[in-house]
């Protein structure tokens, strides 16, 4: 291949990319950009924004509400709930963070609602496995970390639960997991404390996460 | 069970694509139902038989107005129930609302509503006249969806009328006793009266429901439970998807075409219908089934219209109906020239 056949590859590779991207969506785009042009009626940047965080959401609150059959539904609640509420939204770059917030007000308001039927004699007992939660490329010791912290997790509160899995499991600072509950910083260290108590200590560095960055 | 779609402990390639269909009709359906101005279960109230009167007209009721005894009538004590009506009109009694009805002939059927909400469904076409009393108010209908309810106290009931759509006339009886028009409602339209004066809803004769399949040749009206206890919507198309998931196909198939049996107009509809045309697509024996699911799909304002109707063009290909794959072709690139499956469609329908 001649020197301009190779140089002239990648740029048509490149352009060819580029027009279909054009024709498809807009993968290059910001949150910020995108959540501007889904404001203004843009299904190409809604979904755009839907496929960059889908992951991210449904593997969070799979790990809120491990083997929760209505997983699917309550993914696609908090996404339905974003979209319609974009407009409240103030800061586009926090997309993110925001839409988080929405994913863990439902895990809350979910695992409320189970203890309620729990309490009331209604059911609401989940099908907990923790082993068949590990999957590949967890290495053995945060493996058995995860395990100690789920078996724990049934007997806890609501929030408490909450404040652990998303501090231990989510690595949420302590600082983070109070904004995204709503609870004080005092609160969910206290929650935490009570958490880790039953957990039996042994895992160290608990109390020095507030400081890890996100 | 490792999630599939988890990045912590499995991060492994996930197929966004369902998702996105779904949170897409889902947004639609929100919408949708906000626009129609249905009184769900918030305005419902549950009332016990009202006695007193107290009304804005006055005067009695005459002539063919007069109360009749009720010939069949259903209370939902504890969960919402559907009648069905001879004719095929439907009538969805909410928790606690009372619904008779009060006679029916080949002139008009006529229902009273003394408590609670109920949605009429009623066919259109018909030849005779349907009418719904709440208290001394009558709402006479010619093909419609709309909403009645009787807010009743211990001493009146104030009826409200919403228009789903086709048109609906609102009658009360005036100072010389004849029943005059005082509203013509339309789709979306909704109408409420102050306190009126309740009819008494005489003891009803026992008449067992009937099953809508074995009709009683005693009655003119049949009137029986079109919804027999069983799984609910969310049910069925939960367990449809979780065989597709698991690779039942014929499963899931049978679990779509129940939920579209039993809940045609259930807001999973739509979304259960382009699954079942999927699904009997993929099968391969029976593109004329899929067809038929996928017409249904594409016939109406659906978030997913374009998947539908391009899935449809490919169904009719499979099933060498060339002039119904030409037809439905024609009808995507009318409304989708530049949709994703554009090229395809234009390719599809050539003689084999």
């Amino acid at each position: 291949m001649s020197l301009f056949a190779r140089a002239a590859v990648p740029a048509v590779v490149e352009l060819a990319r580029v027009l279909r991207l054009e024709s498809v969506r807009p993968v290059t785009l910001s949150d910020r950009e995108l959540v501007l042009r889904a404001r203004a009626g843009d299904a190409v940047a809604s979904e755009q924004l839907f496929r960059r965080h889908h992951q991210l959401i449904r593997g969070m609150v799979h790990r809120l509400l491990p083997f929760d059959r209505e997983l699917d539904d309550i993914v696609q609640d908090c996404f339905m709930d974003a979209f319609e509420k974009l407009d409240r939204l103030l800061e586009p770059d926090a997309f993110r963070g925001w839409l988080r917030g929405i994913a863990i007000g439902r895990a809350r308001n979910r695992l409320r609602r189970r203890r309620l039927m729990r309490t009331l004699g209604l059911g609401g007992h989940e099908n907990f496995d923790p082993e068949s939660m590990l999957g590949n490329g967890v290495s053995p010791e945060r493996g058995a970390e995860l395990l100690a912290i789920y078996r724990v997790l049934r007997s806890l509160p609501p929030d408490t639960r909450l404040a652990l899995v998303l501090h231990r499991v989510e690595g949420f600072a302590v600082r983070e997991v109070a904004e995204q509950t709503g609870m004080s910083m005092s609160t969910v260290k206290r929650r935490l404390a009570a958490a880790e108590a039953k957990l039996g200590a042994g895992y160290p560095g608990s109390a020095n996460r507030e400081s890890e960055p996100r | 069970m490792t999630d599939p779609c988890d990045q912590v402990s499995a991060p492994v390639p996930c197929d966004d694509t369902e998702a996105w269909d779904r949170v897409r009709a889902g947004l639609a359906n929100r919408r949708l139902r906000r626009t129609r101005l249905r009184v769900g279960a918030a305005m419902v109230t549950v009332a016990a038989a009202a006695a007193a009167v107290l009304s804005l007209w006055v005067a009695p009721r005459f002539g063919e107005h007069s109360p009749a005894t009720p010939v069949a009538a259903a209370s939902a004590p504890v969960a919402e129930s559907t009648l069905l009506l001879s004719e095929g009109s439907r009538v969805y009694v909410t928790l606690g609302a009372r619904v008779a009805v009060i006679a029916s002939s080949s002139d008009e059927q006529r229902l009273r509503l003394s408590s609670g909400t109920a949605t009429f469904d009623v066919v259109p076409g018909l030849a005779r006249r349907f009418i719904v009393e709440v208290a001394d108010v009558e709402v006479r209908v010619r093909g419609t969806r709309f909403t009645v309810t009787a807010e009743a106290s211990s001493e009146h009931v104030a009826p409200r009328v919403n228009v789903d759509h086709g048109a609906v006339e609102v009658l009360a009886p005036s100072e010389a006793g004849t029943y005059e028009l005082v509203a013509r409602l339309g789709a979306g339209a909704k109408w409420t009266s102050g306190p009126r004066a309740p009819l008494p809803l005489s003891a009803a004769p026992a008449v067992s429901a009937t099953p809508v399949s074995a009709p009683s040749s005693a009655l003119e009206v049949q009137v029986g439970r079109a919804s027999v206890p069983g799984p609910s919507a969310a049910a069925l198309f939960a367990a449809a998807r979780e065989s597709r998931r698991a690779g039942d196909l014929a499963g899931a198939i049978r679990g779509y075409e129940e939920l579209l049996r039993r809940y045609p107009r259930d807001s999973r509809a739509p979304l259960a219908s382009l699954e079942l045309g999927r699904l009997k697509l993929e099968q391969g024996n029976n593109p004329a089934g899929a067809a038929a699911a996928l017409e249904r799909a594409a016939g109406g304002s659906f978030p997913l219209e374009e998947e539908a109707l391009a899935k449809l063009v490919a169904a009719y290909e499979h099933s060498h109906n060339r002039s119904k794959c030409e037809a439905a072709r024609a009808r995507y690139l009318a409304q989708f020239p530049a949709g994703p499956h554009a090229g395809a469609v234009r390719a599809a329908c050539d003689a084999r």
